[in-house]
């Protein structure tokens, strides 16, 4: 479905991913990892967004700088939501038929988070959460083959957080997840973790074991993979370690544990 | 989707206010301020010529529109040519048509208000040919094309701390070309070559059948208005086609970068 092949990508002399390799076949994925540590941009390489990178991404047997007219990818930053400054329902209208998917089934899923009040509304008039909710939505039905969602629990309410996983989780397609937050990641199963940091991707190790898995400094006991973060190296375990990883919430809270 | 992105175009307020609302009261001005001293017989010149200028300057604020419109979609339009059916020259063709609905709409509303001032004014109906019709939909598709290739030529090529400026160029240009005509001398080269001087006289055209050089002197040179017609339409092609190579390449933009600027 989608192959990353020596990824790297640079904001001028800063360098966001390091050579990065990544396969994604028929399975969900979820990439955890602190701020700054390239994972939007990741997703923007992804989605054409950011087309001044080395190496390659392969979507469906064709490079992505190349790609054209090839549906089934979603992805869930505002940005690609924009056309025409149109209210939500309008937006709709236009992905459903660019895109060729039923109208009908977004809009039920609009219904069921309670969207379907904010749909006389632009982008720019809904609040944080009903955005999010908009634009995961469009991302899981534009992405019929493919959805990448960056912190899709971003600024949702409990009941909507729940509703979002239990979406995702009964989901067939692949998705690809990036966020902070650890504890959702539990209510999805059979996803794939992997972690990230400066830029290169480490992994990796199964979401339904994350009560099992813990972060550790010391290479001691049964290591899954190591994680070599710049400056510091440390190790993903099974069974006991310093930091559990369930417990830690984000994993920026992982970071400060560690480096403290 | 025409009928989408037709719903989506018309419900933009901000094309409304300036291409309507402003421009009506510079049809208020020149109906019941500026008349007096009109010689009688002379009318549908002076009414000509107000009108033609605020409609160019009712398609410049439209355009201003659409150029921020467009520079706002860069992303999405990258993300849609890449990963839906959507292709550059259907996504041209559809928003022009879907714009025309808003020009034709908002270009009516402030034909038929000028016509219901003037005449209320000089007491008498003043109609423009029927022709006027053509006219109007040249006039926005002019616009739109030219709009949207100011927009993506400084997207693709140009720091984004130019956007909110550019997006005023076809306002700016509307603006000045708009009274050049009462004001300058112009040539028949010029008149024919230059489209936003074109439009002008051609809107002029449909209240008095004659393309006159002087907006402010009725028995200045006439024009051939198909030359016009012949010049505006082929602007509209080349720019068109220009916008649709602009669009294949189309650089995403962050909507963030520029807000902030």
């Amino acid at each position: 479905m989608l192959s990353i092949r020596d990824l790297s990508v640079s904001y001028g002399s800063i360098q966001v991913l390091d050579r990065l390799n990544m396969e994604i076949g028929d399975e969900k994925i979820a990439i955890i990892g602190p701020n700054g540590s390239g994972k939007t941009t990741l997703l923007k390489s992804i989605s054409g967004l950011i087309s001044d990178f080395s190496g390659d991404i392969i979507y469906d047997g064709q490079s992505i700088k190349a790609s054209k007219n090839m549906p089934g990818l979603g992805i869930n930053l505002p940005d690609v939501f924009r056309v025409l400054d149109a209210d939500a329902r309008v937006l709709i209208k236009i992905y459903a038929q660019a895109v060729g998917v039923e109208e009908e089934r977004i809009m039920h899923d609009m219904v069921r988070f309670g969207l379907d009040r904010a749909m006389n509304r632009k982008m720019r008039e809904m609040s944080e959460g009903q955005k999010k909710i908009f634009c995961n939505i469009m991302a899981l039905h534009l992405g019929y083959r493919i959805a990448l969602l960056d912190e899709p629990f971003e600024s949702l309410d409990q009941r909507s957080k729940g509703l979002l996983a239990e979406i995702i989780g009964d989901r067939r397609e692949p998705v690809m997840i990036i966020t902070h937050e650890i504890g959702m990641l539990r209510k999805i199963r059979h996803l794939k973790l992997f972690f990230m940091f400066n830029g290169k991707l480490f992994g990796s190790a199964p979401a339904d074991l994350i009560e099992e898995l813990y972060i550790d400094p010391d290479p001691s006991g049964r290591v899954l993979f190591q994680i070599d973060s710049g400056d510091r190296t440390f190790y993903v375990k099974i069974g006991s370690g310093k930091v559990k990883l369930s417990a830690a919430g984000s994993i920026d809270l992982v970071s400060e544990v560690l480096y403290d | 989707m025409i009928k989408e992105v037709a719903i989506g175009i018309l419900k933009n307020r901000s094309i409304w206010f300036w291409s309507v609302l402003f421009v009506l009261v510079w049809a208020v001005i020149g109906s019941f301020i500026a008349s007096k001293g009109v010689a009688v017989g002379s009318e549908k010149y002076y009414v000509s010529a107000w009108y033609s200028i605020e409609a160019v300057i009712s398609a410049g604020a439209s355009g201003t529109s659409i150029a921020y419109i467009t520079f706002f979609s860069s992303s999405s339009l990258a993300y849609l040519f890449r990963f839906s059916r959507l292709k550059p020259v259907h996504y041209e063709l559809i928003f022009l048509v879907g714009y025309l609905i808003t020009s034709i709409t908002t270009l009516t509303t402030v034909t038929a208000a000028n016509i219901f001032l003037f005449s209320l004014r000089f007491g008498r109906i003043i109609l423009p040919e029927p022709y006027i019709i053509p006219v109007i939909i040249i006039t926005g598709a002019f616009m739109y094309v030219f709009s949207v290739m100011v927009a993506l030529m400084v997207n693709n090529h140009f720091s984004l701390k130019n956007a909110s400026f550019t997006s005023f160029v076809p306002l700016f240009l509307a603006f000045i070309s708009a009274y050049l005509p009462l004001y300058v001398n112009i040539s028949r080269w010029i008149a024919v070559a230059y489209p936003f001087l074109g439009i002008e006289y051609l809107l002029s055209y449909a209240f008095t059948g004659t393309v006159n050089l002087s907006l402010a002197t009725p028995s200045s040179s006439a024009i051939s208005p198909a030359a016009i017609y012949a010049s505006v339409i082929g602007w509209t092609a080349i720019l068109f086609i220009t916008d649709v190579i602009l669009l294949r390449r189309i650089k995403p933009r962050s909507a963030e970068e520029m807000r902030q600027l």
